[in-house]
């Protein structure tokens, strides 16, 4: 087709025209549309934050040994040293465990302050590799003197099945998702198609090329979910900021991704696939209804 | 440029478009198709424009084999002819510049080219006053016009009008045919359909085709 790039305000400007032949539809749709890419990206963002989480929590792949009281230290280290699977031992004294605390719990802590005395213990925070993590704990436990043994491993384990059942079910969704958007868009464009039908026989009958004649219209529905997903972002970063903010007053040593980063995460991923399923859903229903308009 | 062998048309529902005709049409020839409504023009306008194909003999137009052309080079075909419809078939929502150059953007013009040649058509058709006018806001004529612009903006091979003066009193159908008439040139035929008879019966510089019930009688500009 001669004239591709000196079309493209005609191509814009005949996009236009068509929404305006079916505002209410369009609108309909926009709305719709942008309600789905919401439900997608906020479960995108959930699987991303459990992501972190995770992998938050296996980096910090300690275990805390509490002992009893006039334990030989040095004796205590040298065996949990001698264990496969330990990288390296720090000993935390009552002091560095209150601090630690008091960091971990940021404003909460203060009621640390309303006890007379510090109420911690001290202990030794034993860096393992997180494979040998069952064998490390169980050789630990049967050590001379060690009282008590504190790891992530449960939570751990909670957290990697919610993540793959969130994985399984992000993927339903984002198959249930799809295909909405491609019936939505296809109908849209089916529909734009047979209203301007007459329209698009003139053109046929003055000899224009099928490609001249639709591109219209796959704009049309490009444009369509590309508006339903920005007004998604605009959603998503609403119940985001809402939701980090709720947690991080909440639980406040929970790690999270890091907002902006996230964000930009999110609208990239609404926009890509406002942009993927848009032109899908509009191709479909060009190719659907074209050959039918003489 | 035409060239019709025993050529005819059957509709589905088994009705005659034409029957058995034969004619042949040079360049540059100016044709009046004449007949009664329901003799046979239409049909005839159809097939020159690939809209129905022929039931059976052979249409050539401009050198394309009407017999299973294929949709390219019916496409190709089609960007050599100016057609002005009987209903216009103009886009509404658009003005009347953006009508006459939208038959001109998927040819091999560049932008200055096709802005200079839709003007000059608008100018030929007396429509350079409301360039940027909603076709849907114009007069019966001057949508007319609008049509007769689209289709000479492209300088096209072959300007076929379909019933031009239908709806227009006898002064300004004449108007509209001098306007169609002077597109002819050696290198453009123009095909004009009508049912008023009086109105051409005098224009010794044209061909006649007669539709008379499906069948076609011509007379070439020398009366033979």
């Amino acid at each position: 087709m001669a004239n591709r790039k000196n079309n493209i305000p005609y191509f814009i400007k005949e996009a236009a025209v068509i929404v305006k032949g079916d505002i209410s539809s369009n609108t309909m749709s926009v709305i719709s549309l942008s309600f789905i890419f919401f439900i997608l990206t906020i479960l995108f963002s959930i699987t991303i934050n459990l992501q972190t989480l995770i992998t938050d929590l296996k980096e910090q792949a300690e275990i805390s040994v509490f002992y009893e009281e006039n334990t030989d230290l040095d004796t205590l280290k040298t065996k949990l040293q001698s264990i496969a699977g330990v990288r390296n031992i720090t000993f935390i004294n009552q002091e560095n465990a209150k601090k630690e605390m008091v960091e971990t719990l940021g404003e909460d802590s203060k009621i640390i302050d309303l006890f007379e005395y510090n109420p911690f213990s001290p202990y030794l925070e034993v860096n393992i590799e997180l494979e040998k993590l069952s064998e490390v704990v169980n050789e630990i436990k049967d050590t001379k003197n060690v009282t008590y043994i504190r790891d992530n491993k449960e939570i751990l384990l909670k957290l990697e099945n919610i993540m793959s059942l969130i994985s399984v079910f992000g993927i339903f969704i984002l198959l249930a998702v799809s295909i909405t958007t491609v019936f939505v868009t296809s109908h849209l464009i089916r529909q734009g198609i047979y209203i301007n039908r007459e329209a698009i026989g003139t053109l046929k009958l003055l000899g224009a090329p099928s490609k001249f004649i639709f591109f219209p219209y796959l704009l049309n529905g490009l444009f369509m979910t590309l508006f339903a997903g920005i007004l998604s972002i605009g959603l998503t970063f609403v119940t985001v900021s809402y939701a980090f903010k709720m947690l991080l007053s909440t639980i406040s040593f929970i790690k999270l991704s890091p907002f902006n980063e996230h964000m930009v995460v999110l609208a990239g991923f609404a926009i890509l696939l406002s942009i993927v399923l848009g032109i899908l859903g509009s191709a479909i229903g060009i190719k659907s209804t074209s050959p039918k308009i003489k | 440029m035409i060239e019709a062998k025993n050529l005819s048309l059957i509709y589905k529902d088994g009705t005659h478009g034409i029957k058995d005709v034969n004619l042949l049409i040079p360049q540059g020839e100016l044709v009046y198709v004449t007949g009664t409504s329901g003799s046979g023009k239409t049909s005839f306008i159809k097939l020159l424009l690939g809209i129905e194909k022929p039931s059976s003999g052979s249409l050539d137009v401009i050198g394309y084999s009407m017999n299973n052309i294929s949709s390219t080079k019916l496409q190709s075909l089609r960007q050599l002819i100016g057609p002005v419809f009987q209903d216009f078939k103009l886009l509404n929502g658009r003005s009347v510049y953006d009508n006459v150059l939208v038959g001109l953007r998927f040819l091999d013009y560049s932008d200055e080219k096709m802005h200079e040649l839709s003007l000059n058509a608008m100018e030929k058709v007396g429509l350079s006053h409301k360039v940027h006018s909603p076709v849907e806001n114009l007069s019966y004529g001057e949508r007319q016009r609008v049509a007769i612009a689209r289709a000479v903006a492209r300088s096209p091979r072959l300007i076929i009008a379909d019933e031009p003066t239908g709806n227009l009193d006898k002064k300004n159908a004449l108007i509209v045919l001098d306007l169609l008439k002077s597109f002819q040139s050696n290198e453009t035929s123009v095909i004009i359909t009508t049912h008023a008879v009086a109105l051409i019966e005098d224009e010794k510089n044209a061909m006649h085709i007669l539709v008379e019930d499906t069948k076609m009688s011509v007379r070439d500009r020398y009366g033979k």
